[in-house]
């Protein structure tokens, strides 16, 4: 899968940045799949091979976009001093949409992406036509400590090294099978190109802008909400990122989402679309497929 | 024809049994809900907006289960309980000598489909429950919400409507056809027996209420120990007045800690009855989650 995977991938420039980024398909109807982690704040280097388990079988009915992030995988971060912001993560993200031909998107999204994704479909009301929203905490508060700074807290040095990575998969995952397989690890440990945030620049630009984001969503989703259909998937034994985060998220949703579900996939952690791939791909096209 | 094909009669156990039938492939059974005598005729024409959908790649029967819709009422009086109309669902499936069937049941016929799969092993492979307030944990509103509350003379079009349309997230969801297939069954001179028995005679308390208590008991017990044995899953609309969420999502984790192959489905917008209130979601998620259990080396 691996090898003929790279035939699908290529480098251009969205926002003046250059991308990685993956296409597979003609079909009109167009999956946008976008990861969890945003310029890497949580021990990991996130990039589009997560997706690996995902590509073929959703391609058996859609086309198929996925892009590494600002500072993600192969992709590189903006210049200028809003670089770790959020806002700049969406211009980059809208920069993708608007070179892809198709009006009917359907976005994928996990965790922090599901806030870039959820802001885009604010913005492209003609032409995103669902939403599935993946293990998603960071888009609601958090009830109390976020558990997943106890994970944070405990990475074994040196971090971003393969061991520290591997150990964060672990935390996060509940079966154990996905971790070494494919691209997804090797890549995120290959030379690193990007450097992450400096200190300050989480302090001063990613977090506030995290937190504004979260807030646009919650004043979007109570108020007058998105106008199309929403699933939000979750694993239901996610280790750090418990159900309860996305019976919250689902109640959110709900109060103004005439079409809202909620599926949730057994013995499975933060990481459904590997550790339940089977599962996911089949309740994903089924859910695009009755939109 | 509500369903688009004609009924067929089989006789169980001396029991005339109506159901319908189409498609080929593996065998899917849907369980209407309801009960003998009720004041709101549950139907097989429940399914309608269903039944040829999954019918384009499945084998797919409903069943009007023992006292309910057009198959005849128990035979004893002893019968009018739960135990009766499993052991009658069992009978009709060797009747037809079909393989393991996926069933799905709403309501009372979820009850039915846990109960089938528990007790049956060998008759199902693989189970869906749809807003089973009966089943699921907790305490059921069911009897605050429709229970001698209706505003309609009993037997009528209107109570017929009203019953359904009470715990439905929209009145669309309850056509006239659906209503008038209902009054039909209404009118039978069985149904208004069945439903002296049940409440004027008194078996609903001396015999269907206790067996459904110990069922359920049993089910509870057999789940929290070995989850259904087969794939499960759980469809519930979130809008239900009888079988809150909150329920479903119990009932849900109750399996799952037992259960691998173990979904859980939330409609919003949603009733007691899903399948109705979205058919065209409700028909994706059943069609995936049987291409998922119909491929699964193992149906543990």
């Amino acid at each position: 899968m691996t090898m003929s995977l790279q035939t699908f991938l290529a480098e251009e420039a969205f926002d003046g940045i250059p991308t990685r980024i993956l296409r597979m398909g003609k079909e009109s109807r167009t999956v946008v799949l976008i990861g969890p982690g945003i310029f890497n704040d949580a021990g990991f280097c996130w990039n589009l091979h997560a997706w690996e388990r995902n590509f073929f079988a959703l391609a058996e009915n859609f086309s198929i976009i996925a892009f590494d992030t600002l500072g993600q995988g192969g992709t590189s971060f903006g210049p200028g001093s809003d670089a770790f912001t959020y806002d700049r993560a969406l211009a980059h993200a809208k920069a993708v949409l608007e070179k892809v031909a198709s009006n009917d998107l359907h976005i994928v999204a996990h965790d922090q992406g599901a806030l870039i994704a959820l802001h885009l479909a604010m913005s492209f009301t003609d032409r995103v036509r669902s939403c599935t929203v993946v293990s998603a905490p960071s888009v609601i508060a958090a009830p109390g400590e976020d558990v997943a700074n106890f994970v944070t807290g405990l990475l074994p040095a040196p971090i971003y090294s393969f061991a520290s990575q591997e150990w964060v998969l672990d935390r996060l995952s509940v079966a154990a099978d996905h971790i070494r397989d494919g691209e997804f690890l090797n890549d995120a440990t290959r030379p690193r190109v990007h450097d992450t945030p400096s200190e300050d620049a989480v302090h001063t630009q990613l977090r506030p802008s995290l937190r504004r984001f979260r807030a646009e969503v919650y004043k979007c989703m109570q108020n007058k909400g998105l106008n199309i259909p929403i699933l939000v998937l979750w694993g239901r034994d996610d280790p750090v990122k418990s159900l309860d985060y996305g019976s919250a998220l689902f109640d959110l949703i709900k109060t103004t989402h005439r079409e809202t579900q909620f599926c949730v996939l057994n013995r499975c952690g933060y990481f459904p679309y590997r550790e339940q791939a089977k599962a996911f791909n089949n309740r994903v096209m089924g859910f695009i497929r009755s939109v | 024809m509500a369903l688009g094909v004609a009924p067929k009669w089989v006789n169980v156990g001396d029991v005339q049994t109506r159901y319908f039938e189409a498609g080929s492939g593996e065998p899917l059974l849907l369980l209407p809900g309801g009960t003998i005598g009720a004041e709101g005729a549950s139907i097989a024409e429940t399914w309608d907006l269903n039944f040829l959908v999954l019918a384009k790649r499945y084998r797919v029967f409903i069943l009007d289960k023992l006292g309910q819709g057009h198959t005849a009422n128990p035979l004893r009086d002893e019968d009018y309980c739960k135990t009766a109309k499993l052991n009658h669902i069992a009978d009709f499936l060797r009747a037809l000598g079909l393989p393991a069937v996926h069933v799905a049941g709403q309501s009372r016929g979820g009850f039915m489909a846990i109960m089938l799969t528990l007790r049956f092993p060998e008759l199902v492979s693989s189970c869906t429950v749809v807003n089973s307030s009966s089943m699921a944990p907790g305490v059921s509103l069911t009897h605050l919400v429709t229970g001698g509350t209706c505003p309609y003379p009993l037997f009528s079009r209107e109570a017929q409507r009203w019953v359904f349309a009470h715990t439905d997230f929209s009145d669309e969801t309850v056509p006239e056809d659906f209503v008038e297939e209902g009054y039909k069954v209404l009118q039978l001179p069985k149904y208004q027996e069945s439903h002296r028995k049940m409440w004027k005679e008194g078996l609903a308390s001396r015999y269907y209420y206790p067996d459904e208590a110990r069922l359920r008991e049993e089910a509870h017990y057999r789940l929290n120990l070995q989850g259904t044995g087969r794939p499960t899953q759980i469809i519930w609309g979130d809008s239900d007045s009888t079988a809150t969420l909150h329920r479903g999502i119990t009932l849900y984790n109750m399996i799952a800690a037992r259960q691998r192959h173990a979904y859980l489905n939330v409609f919003t917008n949603a009733g007691h009855h899903p399948y109705r209130d979205h058919p065209v979601y409700f028909n994706e998620m059943m069609l995936g989650f049987l291409d998922l259990v119909s491929s699964q080396p193992s149906r543990g």
